[in-house]
C-alpha cells in the first residue's frame, strides 16, 4: 500500500470492528480509523519509523494501530493485548482484511513484560527515581505494577547475569553512582551500571513501539507504566509513539527524562470517546491527546 | 505464532531464572509464503537467539537451517541462507500447540495462532 492516502488509509480502517463489550477496568477505549490513519502518517512521513520496521504495539486492543502500521508495509507487527474479548475481535479483524498472517499476537500482560526479572540494565540516567504520579498506584489492582521499587528489588537478586549482552555505548559515568539505595546495597564486583536507569529488556528489540495505552483514569500510574515497558522494547536508534492526554504532558516528558529517554510532541488531536459506559453522561465527547515520541538516548 | 515472535518470548512467572526458550510443543504448524525481504531478514538475525531458533526449527519438523551462521550475513554471498531464515522465521506458522518452560515447566498454550502468556490471579 505504498503511495498511500491519508483519506484512502482512513477509510480503509473504517472496517475495522471494535470492542464487543468494552471493559472498564481495563480502560478499552477504541482508537478511532482516523485517529490511526493519523498517527500512522505522521510516524511514517517524518520518521520512517513503519515500513520494513519491526513493530510491536502494547496493548493492542481490536487491532486498529497494528493494522495501520501493517498497511505501511511494516517488516512484522506483533501486537501484545492481555484482554481474551478483545483479541477475539482483533482476530476477526485480522481475518477480515487478510493480515491474519501478517500480524502476529500475543496474550500478555504488558505489565509484566517490564517486571524485572532477567531484564538487562542499558544506561544511568543520573535522574533520581521518578515519584509523584506513580506514587498513586499502589492503590489500584496489585498485579498491574510494575514500580521503581520492586524493579530495583528484582536486579538485586539478580544482579550482573543479563548486563553484558545489552550493556553497549551508553554509560554517563560516575557521578550518578553514589545515589540511591540500590547503589548502597550493590553485591561487590557489581558494575555501576546494574543499579539505576534504563532497563533493557533482553530479547526484544523493536524498531518501533505504538501504542494507545489506557490513560489512567482507572488504574492511576498505568500510562507510565506502559510507557516503562515500551522503552524496554524498544532498540537504541528507536522510537515510542505513544497517545496520552494532553492534561497530563509535563508529567509524561518528565517521566521519559526520568526513564533515560527523550521526549517530543509531535501532535495534539482529538480523541473521540463515544458513550460507551454506564457514567458517561455525553453522547460523545472529546479529549485532547499528545501523540508523543520517545526515544531512547544513548549518550 | 511465528518462530521470530517465539524466539523472543520468555516464561513471564516471577522468579523464574531459567526462562528461556520456551519448547515449542506444536500439534498444527502451517506453512504459508510470503514475500521476501532481504535486508529486514538480515537486520532481524542481529536481533536473534540462533540456537534458540534451531531448537525452534527442530521442533516444527522444519529442515535446511544451517547449524551455524556466518559472521555478517550478506544478501548476495549469503542468499540461500537468507532463504531458509525467512522460511523459518517468516512463513512457519504455529497455529496450534503449547510453550513450556525449560525452568518451571509453565505450559503456556497457543491456540489459533496466538500464544496466551496471561498469568492467573495465584501466579502473579
Amino acid at each position: 500500500m505504498s503511495g498511500l492516502r491519508l483519506k484512502q488509509l482512513e477509510s480503509f480502517l473504517q472496517s475495522v470492528e471494535a470492542f464487543d463489550n468494552p471493559s472498564f477496568r481495563l480502560e478499552q477505549y477504541p482508537t478511532s480509523a482516523y485517529l490511526a490513519a493519523q498517527i500512522t502518517s505522521l510516524i511514517q512521513s517524518q520518521f520512517s519509523d513503519l515500513t520494513d520496521k519491526l513493530v510491536a504495539d502494547l496493548g493492542c486492543g481490536c487491532g486498529m494501530l497494528s493494522i495501520a502500521c501493517a498497511a505501511f508495509d511494516a517488516g512484522a507487527v506483533v501486537g501484545f493485548e492481555l484482554d481474551s474479548a478483545a483479541l477475539t475481535v482483533c482476530r476477526r479483524n485480522l481475518e477480515q482484511l487478510e493480515l491474519a498472517r501478517d500480524i502476529e499476537l500475543v496474550q500478555i500482560d504488558v505489565t509484566s513484560l517490564c517486571s524485572g526479572d532477567g531484564l538487562a540494565e542499558q544506561k544511568e540516567t543520573g535522574l533520581p527515581t521518578e515519584q509523584g504520579h506513580t506514587g498513586k498506584v499502589e492503590a489500584a489492582d496489585k498485579h498491574d505494577q510494575c514500580t521503581s521499587t520492586n524493579r530495583e528489588a528484582d536486579q538485586k537478586k539478580q544482579p550482573t547475569q543479563t548486563v553484558t549482552k545489552t550493556k553497549t555505548q551508553t554509560d554517563q559515568g560516575s557521578e550518578t553512582v553514589s545515589e540511591g539505595a540500590a547503589a548502597q546495597n550493590k553485591p561487590e564486583g557489581t558494575s555501576a551500571a546494574t543499579q539505576t536507569g534504563r532497563l533493557r529488556h533482553p530479547r526484544w528489540q523493536f524498531d518501533t513501539v505504538v501504542m494507545n495505552p489506557p490513560f489512567g483514569a482507572r488504574n492511576a500510574g498505568i500510562d507510565m507504566v506502559f510507557l516503562e515497558a515500551a522503552l524496554q522494547m524498544v532498540r537504541d536508534g528507536g522510537a515510542v509513539y505513544s497517545l496520552h492526554k494532553t492534561s497530563t504532558r509535563q508529567h509524561v516528558l518528565k517521566r521519559a527524562r526520568t526513564l533515560g529517554a527523550g521526549a517530543k510532541v509531535l501532535a495534539e488531536l482529538q480523541f473521540d470517546i463515544p458513550k460507551m459506559y454506564k457514567f458517561h453522561k455525553d453522547d460523545s465527547r472529546d479529549v485532547e491527546v499528545d501523540l508523543v515520541r520517545v526515544w531512547p538516548l544513548s549518550d | 505464532m511465528r518462530l521470530f515472535t517465539h524466539n523472543h518470548l520468555a516464561c513471564v512467572k516471577k522468579g523464574c531464572k531459567q526462562n528461556f526458550p520456551l519448547t515449542i510443543v506444536p500439534s498444527k504448524v502451517e506453512m504459508e509464503e510470503s514475500e521476501m525481504n532481504s535486508d529486514f531478514i538480515i537486520r532481524m538475525v542481529d536481533r536473534l537467539d540462533y540456537p534458540a531458533l534451531l531448537k525452534a526449527a527442530t521442533a516444527c519438523k522444519l529442515t535446511g537451517l544451517p547449524d551455524k551462521l556466518p559472521e555478517r550475513l550478506d544478501r548476495k554471498t549469503h542468499e540461500a541462507i537468507i532463504k531458509q531464515l525467512h522460511n523459518a522465521l517468516m512463513q512457519v506458522h504455529v497455529v496450534e500447540g503449547e510453550l513450556a518452560c525449560p525452568g518451571c515447566e509453565r505450559k503456556y498454550p497457543i491456540q489459533n495462532g496466538v500464544p496466551n502468556m496471561r498469568l492467573s490471579e495465584d501466579e502473579v
